[in-house]
């Protein structure tokens, strides 16, 4: 807990954006998220929205989330991390994703690279299995923490369970270096008991509200979890995580409870990356 | 005076307490409570097929006459797929936010 000097320091909000994809944000939600008390983003692979026709779409996006995308972000004081892999949502081609497995090693020496994400499942199929394993021997091979998408709705249960499984049948992988994102009520608590970390996505309609978010963290504690906003080209909020932290204080957390959750926890979990710098001049 | 006390004047002190909940919370959830009647009367007068989506969330709505407290979660298991094994073919992206059953692709 922090001391009576850092209350005082943290009395104005600082948070960290552990999951956001800004290349679908403008540099008015950088601008916003900056004045907001954001200290530094941090970028997973993600689906374009549609399906990119090659591995070479996707050495191009890898070259805009390892290069280009961080000089905007320092336009703004923003430092800029990312995660590396084929998104679960285009991994039922397992020809293509393994094309796209073989050129991510090159990018891994990347300084702001922190690990292999947002792997996982979206509907749960056996190829997606194949290529989430794919992606999990790749981290373990060089020794990258991972970042993990559970499935939507329906299809979260299962493919959390089924997720957490896999993960634990490799015994290369040390679960407090996979964080487990999109929690919510009904995995949270499997997350945790088996030692991952967990991430909770703030969105207006799927996946979690931010009061939804705090009553997590009442029930199940400030240990292990982040929240983030997941702001995409979809229907999401890129302030999501400093409302959630307005509202933690409507409720009567105070200051230190706040930063923990919303500053300290993403550096704590990041902080295993020597990539990772905790964000100076706070 | 006491109905501006009980609109602005009530959120400080424990937040354990239910009262101090009540406060922050009750206007909001009597709203959303409202917006799913009128859902659920909107679906009525709607007429049409039974749709597997509907009959959950009329399954979902059975968790919260319980005292127990995890009504949230017992509602998001109502929507979840509750098998255990891959499927052998994704043949979509998207979810729905319930269960539609079982697809045999194999």
């Amino acid at each position: 807990m922090a001391g009576r000097s850092e209350q005082r320091l943290i009395a104005t909000m600082r948070y960290i954006e552990p999951h956001g994809h800004m290349v679908s944000r403008t540099t008015d939600d950088y601008q916003a998220m900056v004045m907001a008390g954001c200290q530094a983003v941090c970028e997973p692979a993600f689906w374009a929205g549609f399906d990119r026709s090659s591995a070479q779409g996707f050495y191009d996006y890898f070259c805009q989330l390892t290069q280009h995308e961080p000089r905007r972000a320092s336009m703004f004081g923003l430092p800029h991390y990312t995660w590396l892999c084929i998104n679960p949502k285009e991994s039922e081609d397992v020809g293509l994703a393994e094309e796209v497995l073989a050129i991510i090693p090159e990018f891994m020496k990347s300084p702001n690279v922190l690990g292999i994400g947002e792997i996982g499942l979206n509907k749960n199929s056996r190829n997606e299995v194949a290529v989430l394993e794919k992606h999990i021997d790749l981290a373990a091979s060089n020794d990258q923490l991972i970042l993990v998408h559970t499935p939507h709705l329906e299809d979260k249960r299962k493919g959390t369970r089924l997720i957490l499984d896999i993960l634990k049948a490799d015994s290369r992988i040390k679960p407090e270096r996979c964080i487990i994102d999109h929690v919510e009520e009904h995995t949270v608590r499997m997350v945790l008991e088996e030692g991952f970390w967990a991430g909770m996505t703030l969105y207006p309609e799927t996946k979690c509200t931010s009061n939804r978010a705090i009553d997590i963290l009442e029930v199940y504690g400030t240990e292990r979890i982040w929240m983030n906003s997941a702001c995409d080209w979809g229907i999401s909020v890129p302030l999501a995580v400093p409302n959630a932290m307005q509202e933690m204080k409507r409720r009567g957390k105070d200051a230190s409870y706040v930063d923990q959750v919303a500053y300290q926890n993403p550096i704590a979990f990041m902080s295993q990356s020597p990539r990772f710098s905790v964000p100076e001049g706070v | 005076m006491s109905r501006f006390r009980c609109l602005f004047g009530a959120f400080q002190g424990d937040m354990a307490d239910r009262k101090n909940i009540l406060d922050l919370y009750f206007l909001d959830a009597r709203a959303r409570l409202i917006d799913i009647a009128a859902f659920m009367d909107r679906v009525n007068r709607a007429g049409g097929e039974t749709d597997f989506r509907y009959d959950q969330f009329q399954d979902a709505l059975k968790a919260l006459e319980s005292d127990q407290p995890n009504r949230a979660e017992n509602v998001l298991l109502a929507f979840s797929d509750p098998t255990d094994e891959p499927i052998p073919v994704a043949t979509t992206k998207a979810a729905c936010g319930a269960w539609p059953g079982e697809v045999n692709n194999d």
